[in-house]
């Protein structure tokens, strides 16, 4: 069995020789927020915010940003009030993390938090790496480096492989958590590959995610308001080419129905303006399947009508908010309607619908908005611009407590 | 002044001017346009979703649908009983197929359209056929159900058909030897598809020093296999000349979606519509006409389709217009090439984008 490491060196490794002395290295003494583990992400954070190459990335700022000292200390101190007299959380072991082929930032924030929480970590890399991906696993093995001790270059392999059961399974039978990111295929792959009878297993499938605008709240903005509002639904919407499980790909706007109409086609403007603005494209292949998918829906879904506001941003008008089949090819493709009341897509939602964007709407609202839907659906409910911000609460799961065991304490009761 | 499809069919194939080609076939497809809005229910609930213009003032203008779309939806607009013929893609195991439904009429036009062009080139008498495949593929359909389809297709414009490869694809010598004996000095019919042509024919012909100059080669199939190994059709063309005498030879484009409008090709290498047919090449950004000499995404019009709505059909294929009008061997409107398959996509996200992409 051989396969591919990327971090912390690079170069084809025998699987089972790499296992053998990933355990025998074992460093199990490690607790959640151990100060060199904060040390180096820190040191990391401030590498990619400060790398010129890595500046042209906004995602690449983004996790540099969300793993900063500051940040990674509050997320400590929220840790630590987990625990209390009778109760603290350790590590639960190694951690198996499968993350999607290509949300390419994805697989920092899965094995940071696992990382965080103490764990020593094999992550499962995509051989079809994108160039910020690639300078990730860079930036990574500099850091690395630098850290003599070698405190997580011991407790952190990094390695990509083709679709190879043996070694899946090797991997599989070694952690104590297992992390299965990359949509339905990946985790029914994965879950016919045996776990240890302790270990757990995280799996997060294909998801959908809507936007949600109120719509006087809209028109009542001036025009760098509503540039500023397109702005922040580009970056939710097209960082992943829309292909980001929380990238909005039906937007439900909420009020009356002429005006909803006037809203939206201002809002559609807008953002084909962003998207000329940041020279956003999309290739050939790309814009053939936008058409096609746009053909079909108009056939299999309850779609009055597709237009192409730009090359770059089709939208298609449901006539009817009816159960859809949540399909998308990606690349800037948005169904939308105007609805009198939020109440109207409740009906609608199941599993698979993962976060909803809003504005225009309080929290409260929104609060109350998500105790009438019951089991149904949406994991986060997050402002407009802060759909990809990710958060150790993901798809229902703290994953932070996930990673960790509850160790309890008690006392005699005289 | 306006033809029909039949009076069409009956002028020469390949010598109109692109400017009658837009007053001949305009009317025949604005017809066909509101034909199948009045007769396929889908593809009029596509026209409304997708605000398209249902008469055109010029070719350009004519609502095209993407190929995709008769993989996945039976578009068709007759009724049962008037079914003749379900044609299908070929396709690798797993993918999607074309369905295309033809009635009588629509096989009939097909058939006449398919002659009308290779009586062009091949005149009209069936000529000696050498098929540069093996028979296996007609013995084995199921296995190579295009490519037998296409030979067969073919040996209707051939006769006393021999087969130039054995069951191992190895060069039957004896077989083309014989074949040579008999028909070599007169003209005689070669066909098979593009990259069984060159590797598993030309390439091993070798020094054998075969005089195929009274051959008429019809070809077919695409250039991508070729391109990995460098051939383009300028070599192709020149190495059949240089080692047979061979120079006749017809590149043709078609596709299972329009059959029976094929894309000849011309003494100059070009491709060229025939009478009943057009090509428009359009800008993968703006979507509208590129100009000449500019690479874009092949849409094909056809007059022949009446049993289902392909008479403009916007394919993943990739083109390039060269010249109009600008042929002085007989054949008029756009001179244009094909460069292969339009780059899939390559979009990031979670890894469903995949599994989208498989099933298209």
């Amino acid at each position: 069995m051989i396969a591919q490491s990327i971090v912390p060196a690079s170069g084809p490794v025998d699987v089972a020789a790499t296992i053998a002395r990933f355990q025998a290295d074992a460093d199990t003494s490690l607790m959640p927020f151990d100060e060199g583990v904060l040390a180096i992400a820190a040191s990391l954070s401030r590498r990619l915010a400060t790398d010129a190459e890595a500046r042209t990335f906004p995602a690449l700022q983004a996790l540099a940003f969300w793993m900063r000292k500051a940040e990674l200390l509050r997320l400590r101190d929220a840790f630590r009030r987990l625990e209390d007299a009778s109760r603290i959380l350790v590590p639960r072991g190694t951690v198996f993390h499968i993350p999607p082929a290509n949300v390419d930032t994805l697989f920092v924030y899965s094995w940071l938090l696992a990382v965080l929480a103490g764990n020593r970590n094999v992550v499962r890399l995509s051989s079809r790496m994108s160039r910020q991906g690639s300078l990730l696993c860079r930036m990574l093995n500099e850091e690395f480096h630098q850290h003599r001790d070698g405190l997580l270059a011991r407790n952190t392999i990094m390695l990509s492989y083709g679709h190879d059961a043996d070694i899946s399974a090797a991997l599989s039978a070694i952690c104590d958590v297992r992390v299965v990111w990359g949509g339905d295929g990946t985790v029914n792959a994965m879950r016919k590959v045996p776990l240890p009878a302790h270990a757990v297993e995280m799996t997060f499938p294909d998801r959908y995610s809507w936007a949600a605008l109120q719509v006087d709240a809209f028109l009542a903005l001036d025009e760098e308001a509503r540039d500023t509002l397109a702005d922040q639904f580009y970056n939710d919407t097209f960082w992943f080419d829309q292909l980001g499980c929380s990238s909005p790909r039906t937007v439900v706007w909420v009020g009356e129905a002429g005006r909803g109409a006037q809203a939206a086609a201002q809002f559609g403007d807008a953002v084909a303006a962003r998207i000329r603005a940041r020279g956003y494209r999309v290739d050939v292949g790309a814009s053939l399947a936008k058409r096609t998918f746009a053909y079909r829906a108009v056939l299999d879904q309850p779609v009055s009508r597709v237009s192409w506001v730009s090359n770059e941003l089709a939208v298609a008008d449901l006539a009817a908010m009816a159960p859809m089949d949540r399909g998308h090819p990606g690349g800037g493709f948005l169904f939308q309607r105007v609805v009198p009341d939020l109440s109207e897509i409740g009906g609608l939602l199941s599993s698979r619908d993962q976060t909803l964007a809003y504005f225009g709407f309080t929290p409260d609202s929104m609060r109350a908005f998500a105790a009438t839907l019951g089991s149904r659906s949406f994991d986060r409910i997050v402002p407009i611009g802060e759909a990809l911000r990710f958060d150790r609460y993901w798809d229902g799961y703290d994953l932070l407590a996930q990673f960790t065991r509850q160790v309890t304490i008690g006392s005699s009761q005289s | 002044m306006s033809r029909t499809i039949e009076e069409l069919l009956a002028a020469p194939v390949f010598g109109s001017s692109q400017a009658e080609k837009e007053a001949t076939l305009l009317p025949l497809l604005n017809a066909l346009t509101a034909h199948h809005a009045a007769h396929c229910a889908p593809y009029d609930r596509l026209l409304a979703g997708t605000g398209a213009t249902r008469v055109a003032s010029r070719l350009a203008d004519v609502p095209w649908l993407p190929v995709g779309l008769f993989k996945s939806h039976e578009l068709v607009s007759v009724g049962a009983p008037d079914v003749f013929k379900v044609m299908t893609s070929s396709g690798t195991t797993g993918q999607a197929v074309s369905r295309i439904i033809l009635d009588q009429r629509t096989a009939d036009l097909q058939t006449r359209a398919l002659v009308r062009i290779m009586t062009h080139v091949l005149g009209p008498d069936r000529l000696p056929m050498l098929v540069l495949d093996t028979k296996s593929i007609i013995r084995n359909r199921t296995q190579f159900a295009a490519r037998g389809a296409g030979v067969l297709g073919m040996m209707t414009f051939g006769r006393n058909a021999v087969w130039a490869l054995d069951d191992e694809m190895d060069l039957d010598i004896p077989a083309v030897e014989a074949f040579l004996a008999k028909h070599g000095n007169a003209p005689f019919l070669m066909f098979g598809f593009t990259f069984m042509a060159w590797k598993y024919f030309i390439q091993r012909l070798a020094d054998r020093g075969l005089d195929l100059s009274q051959g008429i080669l019809v070809h077919s199939g695409g250039w991508k296999k070729l391109q990995d190994e460098a051939v383009d059709n300028a070599t192709f063309r020149a190495r059949l000349q240089a080692m047979t005498g061979l120079h006749r030879i017809y590149n043709f484009y078609g596709m299972v979606e329009q059959v029976g409008s094929v894309f000849l090709e011309g003494d100059d290498g070009f491709l060229y519509p025939p009478a009943f047919a057009d090509v428009i090449i359009r800008d993968p950004e703006t979507w509208d006409e590129a100009p000449v000499g500019t690479p874009g995404v092949i849409q094909v019009l056809s007059a022949l389709p009446h049993s289902y709505p392909g008479h403009s059909i916007l394919t993943e294929d990739m083109g390039i217009v060269h010249s109009v009008d600008a042929n002085t061997t007989g054949r008029g409107g756009k001179a244009f090439t094909v460069i292969g398959r339009a780059p899939r996509a390559e979009l990031r996200g979670c890894s469903d984008v995949h599994a989208f992409a498989a099933s298209t």
